[in-house]
């Protein structure tokens, strides 16, 4: 009886976790390791990417008009920068650039110097990830202003 | 009784098995990647066409900085940087349009963080040309594999990458973006 007990009780812990949702952990680097930031459900998660992704891109058009520059010509490359922005902002708290490398990218999103707008964009008008274009650049285009369908048609296919 | 009870218990332990292995095949985002040899070694790509100018793991590429019958260019690039996305077809021109004579490779920096970080990418993309270390005469050999000829970084097109290939392996003249 004790056994058939023993059994039932691992049977239905068993059905316990089987159903219970996946969740997808959101994760920060410090010094090369990966840590579990928070835990996120992927539906979540999704959420959250979503709405980062339409302040990121609000941000994108108002920061085109402050800074007087523009998209460029290929719209998929500040799709696909805007959505790298809402990535970041949603996994380490703040839009640090993505079109960089960084050995510590916790630590660089506290520090602020790569976070949108950069220091260098801030400063000098220079932005390496090609989402505000002045007029002497190659790849610039005439628009100011990116909608949120746009950025997700721009992006689909990538994934980190 | 005791048949039946082994029987679910089974069945339990498939269907959790089942469940846990499809979410976690949702969460790690799995892909159906292809293999692929090329110059006699075998790649994992992505796709199932071969790349002119194929993606490599920070192991394949420190195999690559041994061998030197040509020299190398590396695309140093992450998932949501634009100018990487920009870059990319023409980095693939390139390398077709040079294949034999120069391997052309691309290295996802997200996923290989410690190579990245070997070869100090800081601004993305990076372009790095890489050739054979031959140590003139009466200078020390280091033991030195391979040397940096140069880098760069930004998104360029076909043609400026063709020109930095020439200027950088073949006593090419030097573009003038440099």
């Amino acid at each position: 009886m004790k056994v058939f007990l023993s059994f039932v009780a691992l049977l239905v812990l068993s059905l316990t976790q089987a159903f219970m949702p996946v969740s997808k952990p959101s994760f920060g680097r410090v010094g090369g390791t990966v840590y579990m930031a928070k835990e996120m459900t992927p539906e979540e998660e999704e959420i959250a990417v979503e709405k980062a992704t339409k302040a990121m891109t609000a941000f994108t058009n108002k920061y085109l008009q402050i800074s007087d520059t523009k998209l460029c010509a290929d719209k998929s490359v500040p799709a696909v920068v805007i959505k790298g922005l809402a990535e970041h902002k949603v996994t380490l708290g703040a839009p640090l650039c993505p079109c960089r490398f960084y050995d510590d990218k916790e630590k660089e999103a506290k520090d602020g110097y790569w976070n949108c707008p950069c220091v260098p964009m801030r400063e000098r008008q220079e932005c390496h990830c090609m989402l505000f274009l002045t007029d002497d650049n190659d790849f610039v285009g005439e628009e100011t202003n990116i909608t949120f369908d746009e950025v997700i048609e721009g992006s689909q296919g990538m994934s980190m | 009784m005791r048949s039946l009870m082994a029987a679910f218990l089974c069945f339990m332990t498939a269907a959790e098995a089942f469940v846990h292995c499809k979410q976690n095949s949702r969460t790690l985002g799995l892909r159906s990647v292809a293999f692929f040899r090329s110059e006699g070694v075998l790649w994992m790509g992505e796709g199932t066409e071969e790349k002119a100018a194929p993606l490599v793991t920070g192991e394949q590429l420190e195999i690559m900085l041994q061998e030197w019958d040509t020299p190398l260019v590396v695309d140093a690039y992450a998932t949501w940087c634009g100018p990487c996305l920009l870059m990319a077809p023409e980095f693939e021109a390139a390398a077709s349009e040079l294949k034999g004579k120069v391997r052309f490779v691309k290295l996802d920096t997200d996923k290989e963080e410690a190579m990245a970080a070997r070869l100090n990418i800081m601004g993305l993309p990076t372009l790095l040309f890489l050739d054979k270390y031959a140590p003139k005469e009466g200078e020390e050999n280091v033991g030195a594999r391979a040397v940096l000829k140069g880098r760069i970084e930004g998104a360029l097109r076909k043609q400026n990458i063709l020109d930095l290939v020439e200027h950088h392996f073949f006593e090419g003249p030097a573009p003038k973006m440099m």
